[in-house]
């Protein structure tokens, strides 16, 4: 009974134990901020990759893959690991700009938007489409994003609209944008065809900022869904020779973010055959260099033959890649064992007569996105950098225990004359040391619980806050180019938060035990002429 | 050198009783002895002065006879004689034979303390710190009963109006009779003060031995008040005189029974 009355009292008397739980709430606030963002990173890094090429892909890139569309029958066959198979077409390209940008280097891809939205999610990528969730700061219903429009722009509505000054693209025009970005097409007026279009990433054109809300907006009358875009491409021969520069202008269907800073930067999508018509990888007649033109053939039966024929031959469309994604429950590198067996099979009835196959091919040719070579290194190179934060995260916790466990020292030391007295008013020495646990546990869970708070405050608006960081400050900690990302991870895992709350509050119990301890085994006569 | 006991005597008539009792205490790795078989003698609704000078040990023989401390196991007599360092009896029973639930039991229910710097926690009211013992003790009350006990002690020495202040809200005399209050919260059948007036003036000094000797005259309370005064043993039935751990001469009778 005593012990629940004197801790109120000593919780709500004196600075101290409010610097205890200020202490307290820092430590699991701090700790649980690093965990937040390092590990986000770790998580969104991983996950980052497999919406770019689903689970695992084969590729060879220059040769390409020919009857890919049999080996993804193959594949999708097989539904006990396969869900989804597509074919995509990558090269390096030069993306020119209509507004006389100087060109630079951009990773083409070709996709069949449909495949790909099975294979990697590509639907949910499209960055211009009306969302549900209002953004913040979205407190007039409209779509901020496009706020702050040119308004000359023809995608824009008409000046002295109801929303004045946030004129801003209606629910209409956004599911347009939006279909366009799913067909990768646009409606020619004059002809009234669907016309080839680019989806490009959001940061490709430098069109578009980031905002301190976290979304990113077009700059003033730059948006690229009503630009274009020219793309050169070099076509090489299957044996690497190059041939003529393809060029082809494309509108700007929409923009797709990933979230990823390297991809969103790099990556432009057109439709799959358009891309492998350029790259001269569809099906088409050629001269066939072992025709001999008039040559005789002496045949077993003893009579000859002339040889006729065109001198040509068909050559079949090809792919560069063809992204797997895994059945439900089927891991990465069980889907990884499974497509070397389907396209060992497939090569060896298919490709070997005509295409050289390297020793090492499987590691080459077959593999999970981990194992994707452009990402393997920076993988590698991230998880050693979250384990040496692990282990500076474990210094820190190791840091706030022993703060938390000094402090605890001094408050129970600073108490020791009440030990006295409760001693002489006939305290048992166990009654006394669950006084003093009990105080710490309770200032712990306090303090956690605030810790948990202002974590929480802290990681959700930790975008806002570095933006901020770099207006006011002229600090930025965390440059996209350099952690990959666009945003600092900003999700604070339940889990996580209540075991660094259990931590926290476990350290202030440790903390107070080893006081409570020696305070409850103190001679009462010492502990009362304690000065 | 030989070894001496101290039996009790049967059927004593005392309440609480220190018996030949020596203390040592280890300052580094000096001993400084402090009690050297001093002995005293309460009996019930007496009131006894311990008298001596600073570092005569009456303090320490205070804290032995409220069980705050133990006298040595074994020690030296003046005679050279090896001893087992005395005892204290509480109603003819050792408190050295008791274990730990059973002294702190005594200290709770038996004696009540009074310290020279009042001792109270500054985290809690007056009235809390007057209930302490009584919540640390037994639940054979309600807190209401509690309170109301408390509060009623409270108003008995004068500070009905003080009940939600803290201790630091109130003079030195007004917290020791908050100390004294709490001593008696429990009823218990020694009240052991050590130099209760020794850290208020003259006046307030006065006040407080007072309101002890009302406790005697009106309820009989057994005292044990620890002094350097003389002025304040005089106020005693009885003084036991303390000069370096020994006690001179008998317990000189102030009082007769008349008085």
């Amino acid at each position: 009974m005593y012990q629940r009355l004197i801790t109120r009292r000593y919780l709500l008397s004196k600075v101290m134990p409010l610097l205890a739980a200020v202490a307290v709430a820092l430590c699991t606030g701090m700790v649980l901020i690093v965990w937040s963002v390092m590990g986000g990173f770790l998580t969104q890094l991983l996950a980052s990759g497999k919406s770019l090429m689903g689970d695992v892909s084969i590729t060879i890139p220059v040769q390409g893959i020919p009857y890919y569309e049999e080996l993804i029958d193959r594949l999708e066959a097989d539904t006990e690991y396969v869900a989804a198979a597509t074919p995509v077409i990558q090269t390096l390209a030069l993306m020119n700009l209509e507004i006389g940008a100087p060109p630079a280097d951009v990773i083409l891809m070709g996709i069949e938007p449909e495949g790909y939205d099975r294979v990697a999610g590509y639907y949910d990528l499209i960055y211009w489409r009306h969302i549900d969730k209002p953004l913040r700061k979205d407190k007039l219903g409209i779509d901020m994003r496009l706020a702050h429009r040119n308004p000359g722009d023809p995608l824009y509505g008409p000046p002295g609209s109801p929303r004045e000054g946030l004129r801003t693209a209606s629910r209409e025009e956004l599911d347009l944008l939006y279909e366009r970005g799913k067909a990768m097409g646009v409606l020619d007026p004059a002809s009234n065809e669907i016309m080839p279009a680019a989806v490009v990433g959001t940061m490709v054109t430098k069109f578009n900022w980031r905002r301190p809300e976290g979304f990113i907006e077009p700059g003033r009358g730059l948006f690229a869904p009503s630009r274009t875009i020219t793309l050169t491409v070099l076509p090489m021969s299957d044996s690497g020779v190059m041939i003529e520069p393809e060029e082809a202008t494309l509108p700007i269907a929409n923009e797709f973010s990933m979230g990823v800073y390297q991809v969103d930067s790099k990556y432009v999508l057109i439709p799959f055959a358009l891309l492998q018509k350029m790259l001269k990888m569809d099906q088409a007649t050629r001269v066939d260099p072992d025709w001999q033109p008039g040559s005789v053939t002496f045949n077993a039966d003893g009579t000859t033959s002339f040889n006729t024929g065109t001198g040509t031959t068909i050559e079949p469309a090809r792919a560069t890649t063809i992204f797997v994604r895994a059945a439900e429950g089927v891991t990465p590198d069980q889907l990884d064992e499974r497509v070397e067996q389907i396209f060992d099979a497939f090569y060896e009835e298919k490709m070997a007569d005509h295409y050289w196959r390297p020793s090492t091919w499987r590691e080459n040719t077959v593999f999970t996105w981990e194992q994707e070579p452009n990402l393997r290194f920076f993988i590698a190179a991230v998880k050693k950098e979250t384990t040496l934060v692990l282990v500076l995260f474990a210094l820190i916790s190791l840091v706030s225990v022993v703060l938390l466990f000094s402090i605890f020292w001094s408050m129970v030391s600073e108490k020791t004359k009440d030990v006295g007295i409760l001693r002489a008013l006939g305290a048992s020495r166990m009654g006394v040391a669950w006084l003093f646990m009990r105080y710490g546990l309770l200032l712990g869970l306090v303090g956690s619980i605030a810790g948990l708070a202002l974590a929480y405050l802290i990681v959700t608006n930790i975008n806002p806050i570095h933006e901020w960081m770099g207006r006011a400050l002229g600090v930025q900690v965390w440059d996209p180019s350099v952690y990959y990302f666009m945003d600092i991870p900003n999700k604070v895992d339940p889990m996580r938060a209540l075991l660094v709350a259990g931590v926290g509050s476990l350290s202030a119990l440790v903390g107070a035990i080893a006081p409570a301890v020696r305070a409850a085994w103190m001679d009462p006569v010492k502990a009362l002429r304690f000065e | 050198m030989t070894t001496t006991h101290h039996p009790p005597t049967a059927a004593s008539t005392a309440i609480i009783e220190a018996r030949s009792v020596y203390k040592t205490y280890t300052l580094g790795k000096t001993k400084v002895p402090v009690l050297r078989g001093a002995s005293i003698k309460v009996d019930a609704g007496e009131c006894v002065a311990v008298l001596g000078a600073s570092g005569s040990g009456k303090s320490t023989l205070l804290h032995l006879l409220g069980g705050l401390d133990r006298p040595d196991d074994r020690a030296v007599s003046d005679n050279d004689e090896l001893t087992d360092g005395g005892r204290v009896y509480f109603r003819n029973e050792p408190i050295s034979s008791f274990g730990p639930a059973r002294l702190d039991q005594f200290r709770n229910q038996s004696v009540g303390f009074v310290f020279q710097f009042y001792h109270l926690l500054p985290e809690l009211s007056i009235v809390e710190n007057t209930m302490l013992g009584s919540m640390i003790g037994a639940r054979k009350h309600s807190r209401a009963e509690m309170k109301a006990r408390a509060t009623e002690l409270l108003e008995r020495f004068g500070l009905a109006a003080r009940l939600a202040h803290r201790p630091v809200e109130l003079s030195g005399g007004e917290r020791q009779r908050v100390a004294i209050a709490r001593a008696l919260m429990n009823q218990p059948d020694v009240l052991l003060a050590d130099e209760p007036t020794g850290n208020l003036d003259r006046k307030t000094g006065a006040q407080i031995l007072d309101a002890l000797m009302e406790l005697r005259e009106r309820f009989k309370q057994t005292m044990v008040i620890v002094t350097h005064d003389a002025a304040t043993a005089d106020r005693a039935d009885r003084i036991v005189r303390l000069r370096d751990g020994r006690v001179i001469g008998a317990g000189e009778s102030l009082h007769s029974d008349d008085d």
